[in-house]
């Protein structure tokens, strides 16, 4: 007669060797498919290649290659062949492609789970109807931007914006800084993806037309939690900063006058990021005084106007250069030594003479810029 | 009965509830940590990472990488740094007084010249001596120091650093290219995000080019096995279950990334512990708190960071002491999170696990297994049950080790070779023979070494990546 103990401690050490012996089979299972799925996939990709390629080249119309791919019910599959073509076709070809998808139920079949998937598969959906540039699947994305999941944000407003639909810049905005965790920079990142079209509508805001930016969203949860730190409650200047950075980050000329507009009444968050975008596409509005900026009681805007002063080459803030040499700020005293630097001749010299000269600040950067950049000092 | 009958029954059965309990929490966290993947692969298929992350508005970032004595391998971890991916950052290797060649391999490798550059003195640490940048790498930059222990030097780094986050990586450890990106992300994606870290991965006998991993082979050498299959389950269901209910409370000092705003504010690394990452984890947890700022220590499996595990039994040995004590000045240095509700998951699940399974741990299992023996001996427990219940012991520890292979077989299937999945089964198996026993006598020593303060760093034997042996004496 065995002791019950030992009963169940038996019983519990054969179920462990199963789950055990089981957990090996898995592996070895997963590896076996999974490499056979690999082969499978590479062997369909060849056969596909050849197909499309001889599509978009005319040899084959869409019925007779949409019959070599309807067999194929791994959408998945299917949608990492088309991927990088999507990525970076554009006018007829992407239409063909699109075209193909659609035919071949790639779109339809997202298009559902965009609908009644769980939450991975709305937001793999939402990515991939961006992709092919799906027009009727704009309204469901956008309904995702309500969403309590920060996924399903993040998804929707890549895929709204890789559709190109420019007008869904602003509820995409508004859902990304409001009702996600996303930092500044981050939702600045997808924000990105809208790409250069959606510029124009960024100056009509800046220039005054903010009824573009939709009202608060219904979810309000996440914005009540955010406290301060280094992301702030979103206020109406936060995305007047994040269109101003992607205006920078296009190199939008055409935005200069509305960013110029803007600059004298704005806060100095605002102005660095007016200052920054100036930087970025490398020219500043002719009547722009960069003196003024320079003698700037905050320190990150005299840091990025010596940073601007390249683009003006403005002989006469020369001595206002010189005095930021000394500046309380490390990094202003190195982007004036910089600039100054840059000055040609008479900058050199400055900076050789302040580098042997008795201020210690000034001292200090204008050997560390000179030594960066190679030049030996006499002493 | 008599009295020491009496202890021993108790004794046993608490041995028994403690062996069920602990498994019982390791085996939720494998399913934790499964699901956590699974999230983590989502946000992966969703995110268009290597599209947008590559512009202009990414924070900048330091690497500071702590050298001492670290002739061996520092030219390869530069390259590493070197070669990864990312809009602006800046490495920053601190020579902490190296007595071999660290500073001249540097200087004839990668051209340096020394410069005035200004730092700030945020974290107090040992004299600065000089500041070299490259003329051949623009965004190299080595800081030459007083000798002052890790620690130490990885404060000067945070002093001399200028950007926002900065990202700490052993000298004897490389990342794969991409991993900054991917860590990055977590950042971004959540402002309350202070400290995020990654897995890490043996690299002994891996191919290694240009400071990447080009080839991942198993190592031959069983120590390196066992070791292999620990950090899988290590991280592949321990830090991904904790992270995965925001309770994790330790990120690899060989690969992490920092607000380095956070890092200042909680007065940078700890000089007094041999476990400074844990330690700063912990206490930067404490800081956020006390300054009513929201805040998350998050992890992510799929940045890796490959580093030189020991080979033999004595480098084992030491770092697994060290840890151990590491773990317990952790523990003790903020024991303020105990059981404490303002500290959410962490104070009220994580920390009591640490302190009753990983510091403890080793106390109750080799105790245990005396006292199983002691009571069979004088015929308090039947043979049958004790060999029945340490069967079962074993085979549970096996089961968690293999479902980690499990893990990492669905996830990342990092090893190529089938053979070498089907290996690592096999130690997975021998691992609970008698690894596991030896491990715990390890930590049992270095739990001694805590309370009779051991001070040593011990012997630690390196080996360049490309294979030059050489012993490492550390005794900072």
């Amino acid at each position: 007669m065995i002791d019950p103990y030992l009963k169940i401690l038996l019983y519990i050490i054969i179920a462990l060797l199963v789950i055990i012996t089981l957990l090996l089979l898995v592996i070895i299972t997963n590896r076996y498919l999974v490499s056979v799925n690999q082969d499978k996939f590479r062997a369909k990709k060849q056969k596909w290649e050849e197909l499309y390629l001889n599509y978009l080249q005319g040899d084959l119309n869409l019925k007779e290659i949409a019959e070599s791919f309807k067999d194929e019910k791994r959408y998945y599959w299917l949608w990492k062949f088309f991927a990088p073509y999507l990525d970076m076709l554009d006018g007829s070809d992407f239409d063909k492609t699109k075209a193909l998808c659609r035919e071949i139920s790639l779109i339809g079949h997202y298009r559902q789970k965009l609908e009644h998937g769980n939450l991975s598969e709305k937001a793999t959906a939402a990515r991939i109807l961006g992709a092919l540039r799906c027009k009727e699947s704009i309204t469901g994305m956008i309904s995702l931007l309500d969403s309590k999941h920060q996924l399903l944000i993040q998804a929707a407003s890549l895929g709204l914006a890789k559709s190109g639909e420019s007008k869904t810049f602003f509820p995409a905005a508004r859902a990304l800084l409001d009702n996600t965790y996303f930092t500044y920079e981050g939702a600045t990142e997808i924000l990105a993806a809208y790409g250069e079209n959606a510029a124009p509508l960024m100056v009509r805001f800046l220039e005054g037309e903010t009824e573009l930016l939709p009202g608060e969203g219904k979810d309000q949860s996440l914005k009540k939690k955010k406290k301060s730190f280094d992301l702030k409650t979103v206020d109406p200047s936060t995305y007047n900063s994040v269109m101003i950075d992607l205006l920078g980050f296009f190199r939008y000329r055409e935005a200069l006058p509305a960013l110029h507009g803007l600059i004298s009444e704005a806060d100095p968050e605002t102005t660095v990021h007016i200052i920054k975008a100036f930087l970025s596409i490398g020219e500043v509005p002719a009547s722009f005084n960069l003196k003024s900026y320079l003698e700037h009681p905050y320190w990150v805007v005299r840091n990025f106007s010596a940073r601007v002063w390249r683009l003006t080459g403005d002989r006469e803030a020369i001595p206002l250069l010189i005095k930021l040499l000394d500046d309380p700020n490390w990094w202003v005293r190195f982007n004036a030594a910089e600039a100054l630097y840059e000055a040609g001749e008479n900058g050199l010299d400055i900076l050789s003479m302040k580098a042997e000269g008795p201020d210690v600040k000034s001292a200090a950067i204008s050997s560390y810029v000179l030594s960066r950049k190679g030049v030996e000092l006499q002493a | 009965m008599s009295t020491w009958a009496i202890i021993l029954i108790f004794y046993n059965i608490f041995v028994i509830f403690y062996f069920i309990s602990i498994n019982g929490f390791y085996l939720l966290l494998v399913l934790l940590s499964y699901f956590g993947l699974r999230k983590q692969r989502t946000v992966e298929r969703v995110s268009d990472r290597y599209q947008t992350f590559h512009s202009a508005f990414y924070k900048p970032l330091t690497i500071i990488i702590p050298a001492y004595n670290e002739e061996a391998t520092i030219v390869d971890t530069a390259y590493s740094a070197l070669a990864l991916k990312y809009p602006e950052y800046e490495i920053l290797i601190v020579n902490d007084g190296s007595r071999d060649d660290t500073l001249p391999v540097l200087e004839k490798e990668f051209n340096l010249k020394k410069y005035a550059r200004d730092y700030n003195n945020d974290i107090p640490c040992e004299t600065i001596r000089g500041i070299y940048s490259s003329k051949d790498y623009p965004n190299l930059v080595i800081v030459d120091k007083e000798n002052g222990g890790k620690s130490d030097a990885l404060n000067a780094g945070i002093n001399v650093s200028q950007f926002p986050l900065f990202c700490n990586i052993d000298s004897d450890s490389l990342i794969d290219a991409d991993s900054l990106l991917k860590t990055i992300d977590l950042f971004a994606r959540d402002w309350r995000t202070v400290a995020a870290g990654g897995t890490i991965r043996a690299a002994n006998q891996c191919r290694i080019e240009d400071g990447q991993v080009t080839e991942i082979n198993l190592s031959p050498k069983f120590w390196v096995r066992f070791q292999i299959v620990e950090y899988l389950r290590a991280f592949l269901f321990g830090r991904a279950g904790w992270s995965s209910i925001g309770g994790l409370m330790i990120l690899s000092g060989a690969f992490s990334i920092y607000r380095r705003k956070a890092v200042v504010q909680a007065g940078g690394y700890n000089l007094n512990t041999v476990g400074e990452d844990m330690e700063l984890v912990l206490r930067v947890q404490r800081v956020m708190k006390k300054i009513n700022r929201e805040y998350r220590v998050v992890f992510l499996a799929d940045p890796v960071c490959w580093t030189q595990v020991p080979e033999n039994y004595r480098s084992l040995k030491n770092q697994r002491r060290r840890w151990q004590r590491g773990l317990s000045e952790s523990l003790f240095g903020n024991f303020e999170m105990f059981l404490n509700p303002q500290y959410g998951t962490t104070g009220m699940i994580s920390f009591p696990f640490f302190l009753f399974y990983e510091f403890l741990g080793p106390v109750i299992e080799i105790t245990g297994y005396l006292v199983f023996i002691f009571s069979v001996f004088v015929g308090i427990l039947n043979p049958p049950f004790v060999i029945l219940f340490l069967t079962a012991a074993i085979l549970l520890g096996i089961l968690l080790s293999t479902s980690a292979l499990l893990m990492e077989e669905i996830y990342y299937r990092s090893y190529p070779r089938a053979r070498d999945i089907l290996v690592l089964f096999g130690y997975a198996i021998l691992e609970n023979l008698f690894y596991r026993q030896l491990h715990a006598w390890w930590r049992f020593r270095g739990l001694l070494d805590f309370f009779f303060t051991k001070r040593s760093w011990g012997t630690v034997e390196r080996k360049s990546f490309s294979e030059k042996k050489q012993a490492v004496e550390q005794d900072s």
